[in-house]
């Protein structure tokens, strides 16, 4: 069964090289909202050293390191999978002997570390170079945390990108979807503002939901501001989430795809 | 006069497209006005730690928010679905339904359909305006309402001119899918007012790519911070980036090979 995977892996990659264009594209599209971040930030902390728990240092490299992380592990393949299933295009993957979900986080890991290598990493260091703003480096422990963490948060994104894509069998503008999955993790992940920004039963809500692994707890551990209780706490509540989003996800398809019809593909 | 006709064509056959598929209305207004929440949420969690934003106080943001919300709604209402068609316009070779009707072809491929979908940018827009000129005790003359709307309709000039050249980059590549979607990501430059910015970025987003004036000159209109400096540069760009991508979109469609449609 590996042996598939691993296959599918080198596919992918040798898919994303052929896209390399595309994928520049995609990197630069990524980064240009942090030019706003780390233009205005700067100007907010002017006359203060501390807002909500974090100085300046810390704020940029939220920003920053979250920009890399969601680089990383923020899927968005449910855009272009809804308008396979919309076409009908998706017959071909269904009857094939991998099924399509985990066939298409294998695909989707392959394209995100090959960008995140030839123009994610690049991006960073000039974004470093040229903002010239204090940054904060992991510790080796956090970076051993932040790797789960990150699987974690990518497997999460990936199961919220498979329910958009299940509903695209039953719904026409599955797509729009996409939209209300992207304001969830802006707002409730922490990519928006951090968390702590937020009035307290804001907080408490996005404390509960799964969200947060996408953007706010991996940045968070970049940071160091999550000790290692709070990491053991992270890591069971977003396994306890894959678990239940996985079950609800693969029940979901098995009742959506019931309106699925090819036409002679 | 005969544009001005056409375009209104164009305008009554997307409203009726529309009506057609209303929950498709219903279902894109709602996620316009999940987006249009979400950059306010921005500003006002921000405001409730601090007073200034630069020199920019709440109302003065919410000033300037609105008009960047009216910028969205009239590039995005307008363009978006005519800029995501066009490379692949180019890339099956179905140019030549446009190429060979009796006007200008980049009248047509440009405003071809229009989505009024996003009328929650334009509803916020006026409603963030209204609020921010009267808790800041602004009072308005007619004079500085026309010269801001031409000042938004300059802004709009510069921004479609600029964002049709980058889509014009399909005609040299077919593996450029995504090329449309380059210069809307610059929104979030333009989302900033101006004077946040400084040293080198500040030049290049005045003088080079000058996307910060789209928002900010006409702000600052309403806010009697009148910079004519930037009132120039902003018209100037306007009329330079409309014949680059006049000239860009002529040259580049000698490349262009059609599928004989």
């Amino acid at each position: 069964m590996l042996k598939k995977y691993k296959a599918w892996f080198k596919i992918g990659l040798i898919n994303a090289y052929y896209h390399r264009g595309e994928m520049a594209v995609w990197s630069v599209i990524h980064t240009v909202p942090l030019i706003a971040m780390l233009v205005i930030w700067p100007i907010i902390y002017q006359g203060t050293d501390t807002i909500q728990t974090y100085n300046l240092a810390e704020i940029i490299t939220y920003y920053i390191a979250g920009n890399f992380i969601t680089g990383l592990i923020q899927n968005n393949f449910d855009t272009w999978l809804s308008g396979t299933v919309r076409r009908g295009d998706i017959a071909k993957d269904i009857i094939q002997p991998i099924p399509i979900q985990p066939k298409t986080l294998v695909g989707e890991s392959s394209w995100r570390v090959l960008r995140q290598i030839a123009f994610g990493f690049p991006l960073l260091i000039i974004i470093l170079v040229i903002s010239q703003q204090p940054f904060i480096w992991p510790t080796p422990v956090g970076a051993l945390q932040l790797a789960v963490m990150m699987v974690i948060g990518f497997l999460i994104s990936g199961l919220f990108n498979l329910f958009v894509v299940g509903t695209a069998f039953v719904f026409e503008q599955a797509q729009s979807l996409t939209h209300l999955r992207w304001a969830l993790v802006t707002i409730l992940g922490g990519s928006l503002i951090p968390l702590t920004f937020f009035p307290r039963p804001i907080q408490t809500i996005a404390n509960l939901l799964p969200f947060k692994f996408v953007y706010a707890v991996p940045t968070n551990i970049w940071l160091g501001k999550s000790t290692i209780n709070q990491f053991f706490i992270d890591v069971s509540l977003g396994l306890i989430w894959i678990l239940i989003l996985s079950i609800a996800m693969w029940h979901y398809w098995k009742k959506t795809i019931k309106s699925f019809t090819a036409v002679g593909n | 006069m005969r544009y001005f006709r056409l375009f209104i064509l164009f305008l009554k056959h997307s409203l009726m497209n529309l009506m057609i598929y209303r929950s498709n209305f219903i279902i894109w207004s709602l996620v316009s006005l999940g987006w249009v929440v979400i950059t306010i949420l921005f500003f006002e969690l921000i405001y409730l730690q601090v007073d200034l934003i630069g020199d920019w106080t709440r109302p003065m943001m919410y000033v300037f928010q609105g008009t960047y919300f009216l910028t969205v709604f009239i590039i995005w209402g307008l363009l978006w679905e005519n800029m995501e068609r066009f490379p692949d316009l180019v890339n099956r070779g179905e140019l030549d339904q446009y190429l060979t009707k009796p006007i200008n072809t980049q009248f047509m491929v440009s405003l071809r359909t229009i989505d009024p979908s996003n009328i929650s940018d334009f509803t916020a827009g006026i409603l963030l305006l209204g609020y921010g000129l009267n808790a800041g005790g602004y009072q308005l003359n007619l004079s500085q309402v026309i010269i801001y709307l031409l000042l938004l309709f300059c802004a709009g000039i510069y921004l479609y001119a600029t964002w049709f050249t980058s889509v014009c980059l399909s005609f040299y590549t077919d593996r450029l899918r995504n090329i449309h979607h380059l210069f809307p990501s610059l929104r979030q430059v333009w989302r900033v007012p101006q004077t946040i910015y400084s040293g080198w970025l500040r030049l290049i987003f005045t003088y080079v790519i000058p996307v910060t004036l789209a928002a900010t000159v006409p702000a600052q209109l309403l806010l009697n911070q009148v910079n004519l400096g930037n009132i120039i540069i902003l018209i100037i760009a306007a009329l330079a980036m409309l014949l680059v991508s006049h000239t860009f979109f002529k040259f580049s469609l000698k490349r262009y090979a059609s599928a004989s449609s």
